[in-house]
């Protein structure tokens, strides 16, 4: 019996031990990556493409960090954060309706936070010394202060510490896209009536563009 | 005299509920996404009126308007089915023949405005301006341009955004871009005395006319249409003769085009578009173009020209570049050149103005508009006037 317990459990680890991919080469053990405009500048893109009218926005008030374990990417875990009042519309007046109560009510929800619990689906691809991880990111989405699951599909390049990523930043580089898509309506973001679906899109596509270093 | 003086004053003084092609370039919306008519003017939808409702020099929240401002929430009532807005419009000006014109006060329109939306793929949208009710200084006759209305009605069936739309009723053929300029004189023509109007404000024919404006950066129009507001206009072929721009009952035929690229992810906001009329041997073309800066600057460019054949030919050309020094004040200069060569005058008559004004919302829905214009006209010299405009609208 107890042989048989042994084996199973072996059997599980060794199931387990196989589904997480790494980076080839690279150290084991989590470290934590900041975001830093160092090596690259932290910015997101919104885009609204209703019927009536396509809206570009921009954010560069993007913080966070995250734990990132280069022999078990699937455990990697994070928390990005955008200040609201940094989202930009190329239209000031626009603008001070999106950060207004009737929209994103920047003056109560400050902040919008994609929190990551966990990757899945990932792969990873090497050359040159660059190792190129594709991955779902799976985690939850604050935004007007109500909470949702969600994903995003993030791609990672991941550049271990060198001489040349040393003119950048210290210690080992990751630099992430990531993209997915916000429901107004789950959040609670009625907006002004009649605009929403016409003028405003009711899904928001976000796309992230992060640069981190350990 | 001031018989004279009122038509010099009514003839630059073609008031209009238009829209903002201005703010258009600058927000790079179209006409349509602020107003329930296709290629703007009247009633402003829920967009439009809050793209402006909290506008103003003085903030709709500031201690002694905000009782006056409270009970105002929306433009749309009744779930969205009803919809209101209004333009009244005053001006103060001297005419430009004389040095010496006395300058007056006039209301320019006082237009009521109400859309109804009985179910998502109709509206029903209707104008009325009350300031075709008053009667001239010395006459018994009111002051209406040949051609205007003391309304409109139409209806307008669009049963999807992505989908043609048919407008059908008394109103306005979508020709040309609807200035919010009530001295431009896009649509007029020189005489040897004064500038008078073709395209009167607040025109309108019986016709029907399809909108399509699936693609984001394509507006198409076509329309056809009966000729009596048109057929009441007279043109002068600078002799005693007369003429009407139109032949008989020929309808009117209408097409209208407009691209609107956009680039830089919205920051650079363009349109360039054409139109024609026609009826019979009489065309009225034009040509128009606006660029963009988000949230920065705009430029427009016109050129718009009518030609009855044997009769007079026309060439008016605008350009205007406009400044948003904030959220509430437009700053710009305008030149403007008119042109008309009748058939049988001794020679062409030409007038070039040049302007430096300012659209300030002072307070929400309340726009003060300063100009100072420098005119050459076909008489002796240059003559330059202040120019006022104080405009109310929802």
């Amino acid at each position: 019996m107890r042989k048989t317990l042994i084996l199973a459990v072996a059997f599980v680890a060794a199931v387990a031990f196989s589904s997480a991919t790494s980076i080839p080469g690279a150290a084991a053990g989590a470290k934590k990556y900041t975001l830093n405009n160092s090596v690259g500048k932290n910015a997101i893109e919104f885009v609204s493409d209703a019927p009536m009218e396509k809206i570009n926005g921009t954010s560069d008030g993007v913080d966070g960090s995250f734990m990132l374990d280069a022999a078990n990417l699937e455990a990697t875990t994070g928390k990005i954060t955008v200040k609201v009042m940094t989202m930009k519309t190329a239209n000031s007046k626009r603008d001070e309706h999106m950060y207004d109560a009737m929209w994103l009510d920047a003056g109560t929800y400050p902040t919008i936070v994609f929190d990551v619990k966990s990757l899945k689906d990932v792969k990873v691809t090497t050359k040159d010394g660059r190792s190129v991880v594709t991955a779902t990111a799976v985690g939850s989405f604050t935004c007007h202060g109500v909470t949702k699951p969600s994903t995003a599909n993030v791609t990672i390049t991941y550049l271990p510490e060198s001489a040349e990523t040393k003119k950048r930043a210290s210690g080992n580089l990751a630099m992430i896209e990531a993209s997915f898509t916000v429901a107004l309506a789950e959040h609670n973001i009625t907006g002004k009536a009649g605009v929403v679906g016409k003028s405003v899109g009711e899904k928001i596509a976000v796309t992230a563009k992060l640069f981190s270093n350990s | 005299m001031q018989a004279l003086l009122i038509s010099i004053i009514m003839g630059i003084a073609t008031a209009t509920a238009v829209a903002i092609p201005q703010f258009s370039a600058i927000s790079g919306n179209r006409c349509s996404n602020c107003h329930v008519a296709p290629s703007g003017g009247g009633v402003r939808n829920d967009l439009g009126w809050y793209s402006w409702y909290d506008v103003g020099l003085i903030s709709r929240d500031s201690s002694f308007l905000a009782p006056m401002y409270a009970i105002d929430k929306e433009n749309t009532f009744f779930d969205g089915m009803l919809t209101l807005g209004m333009d009244a419009r005053v001006q103060s000006t001297r005419a430009f023949t004389s040095p010496d014109s006395k300058r007056a006060t006039f209301p320019m329109q006082a237009s009521l405005y109400a859309a109804l939306t009985p179910i998502k793929a109709v509206t029903i949208e209707g104008m009325f301006n009350l300031a075709a009710l008053r009667q001239g200084p010395n006459s018994d006759q009111r002051i209406v341009y040949a051609g205007q209305r003391m309304g409109s009605a139409s209806v307008i069936i669009a049963p999807s955004l992505s989908l043609p739309q048919l407008r059908a009723g008394l109103f306005r053929p979508s020709i040309g871009m609807r200035y919010d300029d009530h001295t431009m004189g896009a649509y007029s023509f020189m005489t040897s005395t004064t500038r008078q109007t073709l395209v009167a404000p607040d025109w309108s024919e019986y016709g029907a006319e399809i909108t399509y404006e699936g693609l984001k950066w394509l507006t198409v129009q076509t329309g056809v249409f009966g000729s009596e507001g048109l057929s009441q206009v007279r043109i002068s072929d600078g002799a005693t003769q007369s003429y009407s721009p139109i032949s008989g009952n020929q309808p009117t035929i209408t097409a209208r085009a407009v691209v609107w690229p956009r680039a830089f992810d919205g920051n650079l906001n363009m349109w360039f578009g054409g139109s024609i009329l026609r009826n019979g041997s009489f065309m009225l073309t034009s040509a128009f173009a606006g660029i963009g800066l988000s949230d920065h600057l705009s430029l427009l460019i016109d050129r718009t020209g009518m030609d009855l054949d044997d009769v007079i030919e026309t060439e008016n050309w605008s350009a205007e570049l406009m400044y948003q020094a904030t959220t509430w004040a437009f700053p710009y200069i305008r030149a403007e050149r008119y042109w008309t060569d009748q058939a049988n005058a001794s020679g062409t008559v030409q007038t070039n103005t040049a302007i430096v004004g300012a659209q300030i919302f002072l307070l929400p829905y309340v726009e003060f508009r300063p100009e100072y214009r420098v005119l050459d006209t076909w008489r002796d010299g240059y003559s330059s006037r202040w120019n006022f405009q104080l405009h109310i609208f929802y």
